[in-house]
């Protein structure tokens, strides 16, 4: 696996993003923006959910407004995300930290999925239930430590 | 300007500037709170804008958002200046001659005098436009001007690490 991502470094097109400042930073500030959106509208339906926002509004109307630009985010986010880590995959596939970031956005998607088939059903009860709640929670705490990691991938391993 | 570089070095070398340079995780956790500084900042004051401008929450009253909104947009400034503030103290002379950087707080002075202005003039008559789906022609380039500043702000921001 990590030699196809060796190789793949040596595209064209990806040489091309390598080696064009503009163009790298360009899709890095892409991802940027994304993140804004998918990490602000999720973690948001999650305050809601724990009655900590929007209280004025039902928890079905905050997440159907907001989860269409969550997904929308979602599929620039990865694929800013692979442009960039194409240009240098034979040294992000075997990153700790990389494999960190992704197992945690793996598990943060993971309660995303499960807010997004369950927000109506629970907002049937008279209350939130407490493992909506603790789904919820786990969610901020899942993209917060997302953020972190990518992060880190700068600060521990040197890479982006 | 030479005053200016000369704090930027003494920042660099207090213990709280090196302490957050040396640390491997000292300042990607100020950045990670920093991004989140920027959904509140940022979020709060596009609704409004967009708002201004009649593209979103045009049934609506203008005063009740700013209201329900500013609130958040400056709680997230006082995250993002504090912030700011320590990752600078990190990397201040670095800082100085980074462009980015410096397009990111010339930004930052516009967008403060844009809100300064709007608030002083097309604002103070909101009573008789509150409800109107579209506002003023001065508030709705006020907010076109605002929200344009403030994504170029988070670009430049990003931008940082490629100069």
């Amino acid at each position: 696996m990590r030699d196809f991502f060796e190789g793949l470094e040596h595209a064209s097109w990806v040489m091309t993003i390598a080696e064009t400042g503009w163009l790298y930073a360009a899709i890095s500030v892409t991802h940027y923006f994304t993140l804004f959106v998918l990490v602000g509208t999720i973690v948001l339906v999650d305050l809601r959910i724990l009655g900590v926002a929007a209280r004025s509004q039902s928890v079905t109307q905050v997440a159907e407004t907001l989860f269409p630009w969550t997904w929308t985010a979602l599929a620039l986010a990865l694929l800013s995300g692979f442009l960039m880590f194409v240009t240098d995959g034979g040294d992000y596939y075997p990153d700790r930290v990389f494999r960190v970031k992704m197992t945690v956005i793996l598990l943060a998607l993971i309660t995303a999925i499960i807010v997004q088939r369950n927000f109506r059903k629970w907002d049937q009860a008279p209350a939130m239930s407490t493992g909506a709640k603790l789904v919820a929670f786990v969610s901020i705490v899942l993209w917060i430590g997302s953020i972190l990691a990518g992060v880190e991938i700068a600060a521990i391993s040197g890479l982006g | 300007m030479h005053l200016l570089y000369t704090i930027a070095q003494w920042l660099e070398q207090t213990s709280v500037g090196t302490a957050i340079r040396e640390s491997l995780w000292l300042f990607p956790v100020i950045e990670t709170v920093h991004i989140f500084g920027i959904i509140l900042l940022v979020g709060g004051t596009s609704i409004l804008d967009l708002r201004l401008m009649g593209l979103t929450f045009r049934d609506e009253p203008v005063s009740k958002l700013a209201q329900q909104f500013l609130p958040w947009a400056w709680a997230g400034f006082i995250i993002q200046v504090t912030t700011g503030l320590l990752m600078f103290a990190s990397e201040a002379t670095k800082m100085y001659v980074n462009l980015a950087f410096q397009i990111k707080m010339l930004m930052i002075v516009a967008a403060g005098i844009n809100a300064v202005v709007f608030h002083s003039l097309a604002y103070q008559s909101v009573g008789k436009w509150d409800k109107d789906p579209v506002a003023p022609m001065s508030a709705r380039v006020a907010g076109l001007i605002s929200i344009l500043f403030w994504f170029g702000i988070v670009a430049a921001g990003r931008w940082i690490a490629y100069v």
